[in-house]
């Protein structure tokens, strides 16, 4: 059966006594392509590393500028704080004016001076409830000042953070340019040693993936019921790849001594 | 009874009354100079130099009244209200209660006797 041979001899091949001698080329096309996948990897990490050391830098100007802001809002409340404290006063010198208003109004009797105490009386009252208003405005402030100290805090803290990462993604960087480099010298020894063309150890070891997988599909297929039948309608399919093995195994067999 | 024209006081936490005739003027209160070996101070106010007696520990007022043919300030009140009051058996009536008149003359002696 030529279709049981050809697994025979693919098994053999990858885990038989054949392996040893004559997967040494597949091993080192493997090998190769590692090495290249690894030194792939290892410049990808590096670049991602980068990105994430751009993002690092860029979110340290937002905080800066956060920072900056913050700093613009204590200076505003302070100004804020300042034209309160002015209408304060003012208003603490209207309610005296209606004070010394009623006052008059009072000394000019009843009924001459009632107006003047009416008046002083509302002016008074708007005076009073105005204070009251601004009373409210120093509470808000008060509160608003704890928060602006909680958030100089907090932008602080992420700020100090933010410093740290992005020292800690240069120390990264710093260590994958030595993987990389590292792994670079690995691929070029791994050539070296294996005296394989990159061209050729790709081809080699995307046969060796798709004998393997050649392998697994047909042990399953041989697994199942009515295997016979299932193979041999591989056969049209698998024929010329078992004439060109049979061929190359021929050929080999000539060659050897 | 007819209305008393003046105003209302809190002195240490209690309403009086001060009638208009005896008031001169209200102020903030002013920065206040110790005058030495006297309990009085000494207040600049509208341009002229009033001395001061201390009725009570706290209040945002001075008031300057005539005591005596004197001008003299009262530190340590707060202004409740001016205008005109029905007159009681007491005094005058503010906020449904009674009130009783502020002997300045007395309140004086009583600032000078305090710190003597």
């Amino acid at each position: 059966m030529k279709l049981g041979r050809l697994i025979g001899g693919l098994r053999e091949t990858f885990s038989g006594e054949r392996a040893a001698e004559q997967s040494r080329g597949v091993d080192d096309a493997l090998l190769f392509r590692a090495a290249e996948n690894a030194e792939r990897a290892a410049e990808t990490a590096l670049s991602a590393s980068q990105a994430a050391g751009a993002s690092a830098a860029q979110q340290r100007t937002l905080l800066d500028a956060a920072v900056d802001a913050v700093k613009l809002l204590f200076s505003r409340a302070r100004e804020a704080r300042t034209s309160l404290a002015a209408a304060r006063e003012s208003l603490e010198q209207i309610r005296l004016t209606a004070l010394n208003a009623g006052l008059e109004g009072a000394r000019l009797g009843d009924p001459a001076g009632k107006p003047l105490v009416l008046v002083a009386e509302d002016v008074r009252s708007h005076a009073g409830r105005a204070l009251g208003a601004l009373e409210r405005h120093g509470a808000l402030f008060d509160q608003m000042d704890k928060d602006r100290d909680k958030l100089r805090e907090q932008v602080e803290s992420a700020q100090a953070r933010t410093a740290d990462v992005a020292r800690d993604i240069l120390q990264l960087q710093a260590v994958q340019r030595d993987v990389s480099t590292a792994l670079g010298d690995v691929s070029a020894r791994v050539k070296h040693i294996t005296r394989t063309d990159p061209e050729s150890a790709r081809i080699v070891a995307e046969a060796a993936d798709h004998a393997r997988a050649l392998l697994d599909a047909l042990t399953a297929l041989s697994a199942r019921p009515q295997n016979k039948s299932l193979l041999g309608s591989l056969g049209p399919t698998l024929g010329p790849l078992i004439e060109l093995i049979r061929d190359q195994y021929r050929d080999e067999s000539d060659e050897s001594p | 009874m007819g209305s008393g024209a003046g105003m209302i006081v809190s002195v240490r936490g209690e309403p009086r009354f001060l009638p208009a005739l005896v008031v001169h003027s209200v102020h903030a209160r002013p920065r206040l100079s110790a005058v030495p070996g006297s309990p009085l101070a000494l207040a600049w106010v509208a341009g002229k130099v009033v001395p001061v007696a201390r009725l009570g520990e706290a209040g945002p007022h001075l008031v300057v009244c005539l005591s005596g043919g004197e001008v003299v300030g009262l530190w340590g009140v707060e202004v409740l209200d001016t205008g005109f009051f029905q007159k009681s058996e007491h005094g005058v009536e503010h906020a449904g209660q009674p009130v009783a008149p502020l002997d300045v003359a007395l309140e004086i002696e009583k600032a000078l006797e305090a710190s003597a």
